[in-house]
């Protein structure tokens, strides 16, 4: 690196006249078979005319540089350009020279220069790096948290549906239940019309058809005497209720007994009736079509009839009849 | 770009020349010698066997031998790097044989600078006439070539415009600084800078000088 300071002085030297003959020829030499001297000279000749231009040779430099510009009119005008050069350069801002300053981009900030030391351009890298691999990571878990979305949502939508569904059953259940509670009771409305008509039929052939018999004991309803009427229900298909009522307490050798509604007031016309035992048992057997008896609250009056045959108010005997 | 036929330079004897006598009687002597084209081809020899690189040496040592003779304050330089050649052709076609083609040519031009000091005897400065001054005439308004400058300023990138213009802070102390900054700036040694603002420059002049020669074309 010395030898650059001593050939740039050796050039400035040469070009002032200020080196010996054999000094001389020697760097003239160089200077036709070497490219770097002779641009080293080419150099001093650029310096040589900025002093010049901005007078800071000496005296003696001065005229040295003058003849040469007198006998070249290539100096002359390289002068005159320097003359112009240092004009337009100077201190003082202008538009024309003013360099317009580079527009840095961003990234620049970023990206190592080749004027950075090495371990410069590794801290510069290293931002860069870094907000790359956050971004990357940054996507990542955007994306995997987006699936699980995703799916909570799939889920949801899976379970709402699910939600319908359960009511839409519900709903139907319903509303089957319903059409068996009406099934069902038109299944007892046809039983009903089928005795009816089982019934009918019966009578047109003269048929006997079965004898529905109830126990009833007097003033209660049950057997027990607990104060209920006796309730029961008559099968489909009978034609005759035998109700036999309880007359152990009375010694009548005849009863008569009348089928009343549950005003009291009589259904059928009186029926004398005598006493039957059959074991520990002592009745009175009170028939009665069916059909007088459809469900609802009854009573059998009894009375007994003594020698004379006069009534003597004996029990009522209460009873319901159910579907 | 290789002339085909040899330059001719003045052979003949000037009044008051001072050149060395005895090459003078030997030319008087002897009939004047012309550059041949065989002498020249033997020139071109000299410097390489292959013609066209031969071609490209010579003109380069042309070019360079021209700026010495600049830098040795004589004139005209171009006439004198010819005559220069003319007498390396001639001894080399008489047939000296020349181990050092570079060194033989600096010889050659030292003794030919001598003689042209000595013909032209040098004249104080402020006694010379208009017609020896070669400085151009003082600019007139519109400058012509201030707007070439300008122009050819503009023209070149935003960075080697900021560079010359770094490069060229016209104060004295304050430029060694700003040189070393920008040196450090750019990342590059100070005669690196050195060369990078010289051949922006030469670039600059060149187109400068262009634009001149534009200029003066349209003029007329």
């Amino acid at each position: 690196m010395s030898e650059q300071p001593d050939r740039e002085e050796l050039a400035s030297r040469y070009l002032l006249g200020g080196l010996s003959e054999n000094e001389a020829m020697t760097l003239e030499e160089q200077i036709l078979s070497d490219d770097d001297v002779f641009e080293n000279l080419e150099i001093a000749e650029d310096e040589l005319i900025d002093r010049y231009v901005r007078d800071e040779l000496r005296t003696e430099e001065r005229r040295r540089i003058r003849e040469m510009i007198l006998n070249s009119p290539r100096l002359a005008e390289r002068v005159e350009i320097a003359r112009i050069l240092t004009t337009r350069v100077s201190p003082q801002p202008t538009e024309t020279v003013n360099p317009k300053p580079e527009k840095i981009r961003w990234w620049n900030l970023f990206l190592p220069t080749p004027q950075m030391a090495p371990a410069m351009r590794f801290l510069a890298v290293t931002p860069l790096a870094l907000l790359l691999l956050t971004s990357i990571l940054l996507v990542l878990v955007w994306t995997r948290y987006r699936a699980e979305s995703q799916r909570w949502a799939n889920t949801e939508r899976r379970l709402s549906q699910l939600q319908k569904e359960i009511a839409d059953q519900n709903a139907k259940s319903s509303g089957l239940e319903t059409a068996l509670s009406q099934t069902q009771q038109e299944k007892a409305e046809q039983e009903k019309l089928l005795a009816d008509l089982q019934r009918q039929l019966a009578e047109q052939r003269g048929q006997t058809l079965p004898i529905f018999s109830f126990f009833i004991n007097p003033g209660v309803g049950t057997r027990g005497g607990s104060g209920a009427e006796a309730s029961f229900r008559i099968p489909p298909g009978t034609n005759e209720l035998e109700l036999r009522l309880n007359v152990e307490s009375g010694d009548y050798s005849q009863y008569e007994a009348t089928l009343q509604d549950a005003d009291l007031k009589p259904i059928s016309k009186p029926s004398r009736l005598k006493p039957i035992r059959r074991g520990n048992r002592k009745f009175i057997s009170f028939k009665v079509p069916t059909r007088l008896v459809p469900p609802g609250s009854y009573s059998i009056h009894v009375d007994g009839l003594n020698n004379q045959h006069a009534r003597e108010d004996f029990s009522d005997y209460r009873f319901r009849v159910t579907r | 770009m290789i002339p085909l036929e040899p330059v001719l330079s003045f052979n003949d004897p000037q009044p008051n020349d001072l050149r060395d006598k005895t090459d003078a009687k030997r030319t008087h002597r002897k009939s004047k010698w012309v550059m041949t084209q065989t002498a020249f081809d033997k020139l071109l020899s000299c410097f390489s066997l292959d013609r066209d690189e031969a071609g490209r040496q010579y003109e380069r040592t042309r070019v360079r031998l021209f700026r010495v003779f600049e830098w040795s304050a004589v004139g005209p330089a171009d006439e004198l790097a010819d005559e220069t050649f003319n007498r390396v052709a001639r001894r080399i076609d008489e047939g000296q044989n020349i181990e050092n083609l570079i060194a033989y040519i600096v010889g050659v031009a030292k003794i030919v600078c001598k003689e042209a000091r000595k013909k032209h005897l040098p004249v104080p400065l402020d006694d010379a006439p208009e017609s020896r001054l070669r400085i151009t005439p003082e600019p007139v308004e519109p400058d012509i070539r201030m707007q070439c400058f300008d122009k050819c300023l503009e023209g070149l990138s935003s960075e080697r415009r900021f560079l010359i213009v770094e490069y060229y802070q016209q104060e004295r102390r304050d430029k060694i600084d700003r040189r070393q900054k920008l040196a450090e700036r750019l990342g590059i040694p100070q005669n690196a800078l050195r060369i990078r603002a010289h051949r922006i420059r030469v670039a600059l002049e060149n187109c400068i000088t262009e634009c001149l020669e534009a200029a003066a074309g349209r003029n007329e």
